[in-house]
């Protein structure tokens, strides 16, 4: 026996007993256009309809025995996050930042090296010894002119 | 060519691909366990179910900074993606052995009371799920417990919701059957729905 439904078509029996049998008794897993079908052919006390909704229940209740809730996985969720798309870098932060790391360690070192010259005197010293090697001779160590 | 339908997903998506960590974080913290539930319960071992929803997730990260919004939501393709890595994975283990099939069966031992039947029960239902031809298996483990819509499901397994429903069907009704020859004492009697 037809049924009408929401949108004035009719469901017949077996439609209704295909659903049942497809997504079971929880009115909520039907498809959404002919759920007021499936509703109206039980209202109507069809029998076949309504035994192909107890069998479904009974199967419902078997399935919820294996039901379980959704799980967190900190742990998980923290090793897919380390692999998620970085924001781009900015093209020339990076070489800028380079140079500058290398000017201050410039200016550091000149000061820095700064403090470790040789004290005044001793430079001389050792400038005129080398230059007294170059002209083929020992003077500063033979203590001659 | 099918409209591109509103999901609630696209923007999270694509400010992910462009790089926004709470996006990402945002996406995982909503669907990571749907996920992860839907590979454990097709594959019935926690690791391989954490390697699959970690693999899904890649292959997200991938396709982000280029994602656009299709006629199947995103949640529907990460499912998609998800099923696939099982598929392989099941495919892969059948090749290997089927040694471990039976690990989840119902301990036969006596050890009455109302958690032992609990569990007895709940060990019956997963080894039928799990003898169910692996679509079968997809599809109501789309519909029933990842609690998609009929045309959701149908897009994640990318077949049309006739197809899905024969898939439910055929799948319930063997259940039914496999269920009924041996819990009859667990459960009552499935085949005949007397229980009303």
């Amino acid at each position: 026996m037809a049924k009408p439904n929401e949108t004035g078509a009719s469901m017949n029996t077996a439609r209704a007993i295909e659903i049942l049998e497809a997504y079971g008794a929880d009115a909520a897993r039907w498809p959404e256009a002919e759920r007021d079908g499936v509703l109206a052919a039980l209202a109507a006390g069809d029998g076949d309809v309504a035994a192909a909704l107890a069998q479904a229940r009974v199967l419902d209740a078997a399935l919820a025995c294996d039901a379980s809730e959704p799980q967190r996985n900190d742990l998980l969720a923290a090793r897919i996050l380390r692999a998620a798309p970085a924001a781009p870098s900015l093209p020339r932060a990076a070489p800028l930042a380079a140079l500058a790391a290398c000017a201050a360690l410039g200016v550091a070192i000149g000061f820095g090296g700064a403090r470790y010259a040789a004290p005044e005197g001793m430079a001389e010293a050792a400038l005129a010894a080398a230059f007294a090697d170059e002209a083929g001779g020992f003077g500063l160590l033979e203590g001659g002119g | 060519m099918t409209a591109p339908i509103s999901d609630p997903d696209a923007a999270l998506v694509r400010s992910a691909g462009a790089g926004d960590k709470r996006a990402a974080e945002a996406l995982v913290r909503k669907h990571l366990p749907r996920v992860l539930g839907l590979a454990r319960r097709m594959l019935r071992d926690a690791a391989a179910a954490e390697d699959v929803a970690q693999e899904t997730f890649l292959r997200v990260w991938r396709s982000a900074p280029d994602w656009t919004p299709g006629p199947a939501k995103f949640e529907t393709w990460m499912h998609r993606v998800t099923l696939n890595l099982c598929y392989d994975r099941l495919r892969r283990r059948r090749e290997v052995s089927d040694a471990e099939a039976g690990l989840d069966r119902a301990d036969q031992g006596p050890n009455p009371g109302d958690a032992w039947l609990a569990r007895q029960r709940a060990a019956q239902v997963r080894a039928a799920l799990d003898a169910l031809p692996e679509r079968q298996k997809a599809a109501l483990t789309l519909c029933h417990f990842q609690e998609m819509t009929n045309i959701e499901a149908a897009a994640a397994l990318e077949i049309s919701v006739e197809a899905l429903e024969s898939l439910l069907a055929r799948g319930r009704r063997a259940l039914r059957a496999s269920l009924a020859e041996t819990a009859n004492d667990l459960m009552g009697p499935l085949d005949h729905g007397q229980t009303e």
